[in-house]
């Protein structure tokens, strides 16, 4: 079973924010009001705010509209709600999770970064032990990082002989070196996780495997 | 053709001491002599499967897991993904040969697909 996320969380705070607005400079001021200024049955747009109805991009586009709310402001409140909207399937949690700490790990321990290094070396050779004796480590650390580096996608074993440096083409893309890759990597999987926890708070500490 | 169940893993969080374990005990013989110093594991018996110790990553428990060889590796992650399965690790060309990818079953339970190289 999938699990649904809170959506449209940032407009309706907006949403909030802008009744309690008008409600300040105006004591009578009502809900009802507000929705029959936005064209919006009031009962709907109650829902709306008390995230009880699902806020579709249609809805944030009509009310933003009749809002005034300028064109880059809108296309961020919609893509909030796309990314609100979106289901984690309970399978791709734990590999959410994996991607996050495997890039979390690989800012802190340079031993990822080292073999990265290694691999611009005309004498680089795959094999974990003679990595292992150049960057001073042991073989098993070596390994640790080969699998985070695979896993995130920074390596790739193309033949027996041959190990391609992906954060080389992320680099030549405009990300950097591969400490600049990664950090990259690391701010997109802080949105992920950010959506992940906000997943577990509404599922509970144990994502539903069912 | 089919897929057979070809090794197991056990994924340590202390490799070195496990190997000393197992070996103590059950007389298996261990040897990583090989490009990514994996320690295979040969149980001797002739008979059952053989395996290997791989090291765990500090933050993740121990734990084990199956590989299956097929004849394309590329083509069962495809298949597997199309019925649930996530990849964790896509496929790679080993460096003493062969072939190996790492996927997350539906229920979230690790396992290997290999090709012998």
């Amino acid at each position: 079973m999938a699990m649904a996320l809170a959506e449209g969380a940032e407009f309706r705070l907006f949403l909030q924010a802008e009744i309690a607005s008008r409600c300040s400079g105006n004591p009578e001021y009502s809900l009802r009001a507000f929705a029959k200024s936005l064209d919006i049955d009031h009962s709907t747009l109650s829902q709306l705010v008390r995230g009880k109805r699902r806020m579709t991009v249609e809805t944030i586009d009509r009310l933003c509209a009749r809002l005034g709310v300028d064109e880059a402001r809108t296309a961020a409140f919609k893509s909030e709600a796309l990314m609100n909207t979106r289901e984690i399937p309970a399978a791709a949690y734990d590999a959410i999770v994996q991607l996050a700490q495997d890039a979390a790990h690989l800012l802190s321990e340079w031993t990822g970064f080292g073999i990265l290094e290694l691999l611009r070396l005309r004498e680089f050779r795959p094999d974990s032990r003679w990595i292992a004796n150049v960057l001073g480590v042991t073989a098993d650390e070596v390994n640790v990082a080969l699998q985070r580096l695979l896993r995130v996608g920074l390596l790739e074993m193309t033949d027996r002989a041959r190990w391609r440096d992906r954060s080389r083409e992320a680099e030549a893309a405009g990300a950097g070196q591969p400490l600049a890759t990664i950090v990259q990597l690391l701010e997109q999987v802080r949105r992920l996780t950010s959506v992940a926890a906000r997943c577990t708070r509404e599922s509970g500490p144990t994502p539903d495997t069912t | 053709m089919g897929q057979p169940v070809m090794q197991w893993q056990i994924v340590s969080k202390n490799p070195e001491a496990l190997t000393d374990f197992y070996t103590t005990v059950f007389g298996w013989k261990v040897n990583a002599n090989n490009a990514l110093n994996y320690r295979m594991i040969d149980t001797g018996a002739g008979r059952g499967i053989n395996g290997g110790i791989w090291p765990a990553p500090p933050e993740a428990h121990g734990f084990v897991q199956l590989f299956i060889e097929v004849d394309d590796v590329p083509a069962f992650v495809k298949k597997a993904s199309a019925q649930g399965a996530k990849v964790l690790i896509p496929p790679q060309k080993l460096p003493d040969g062969g072939e190996m990818a790492i996927l997350h079953d539906p229920e979230g339970i690790p396992f290997g697909l290999c090709k012998e190289g």
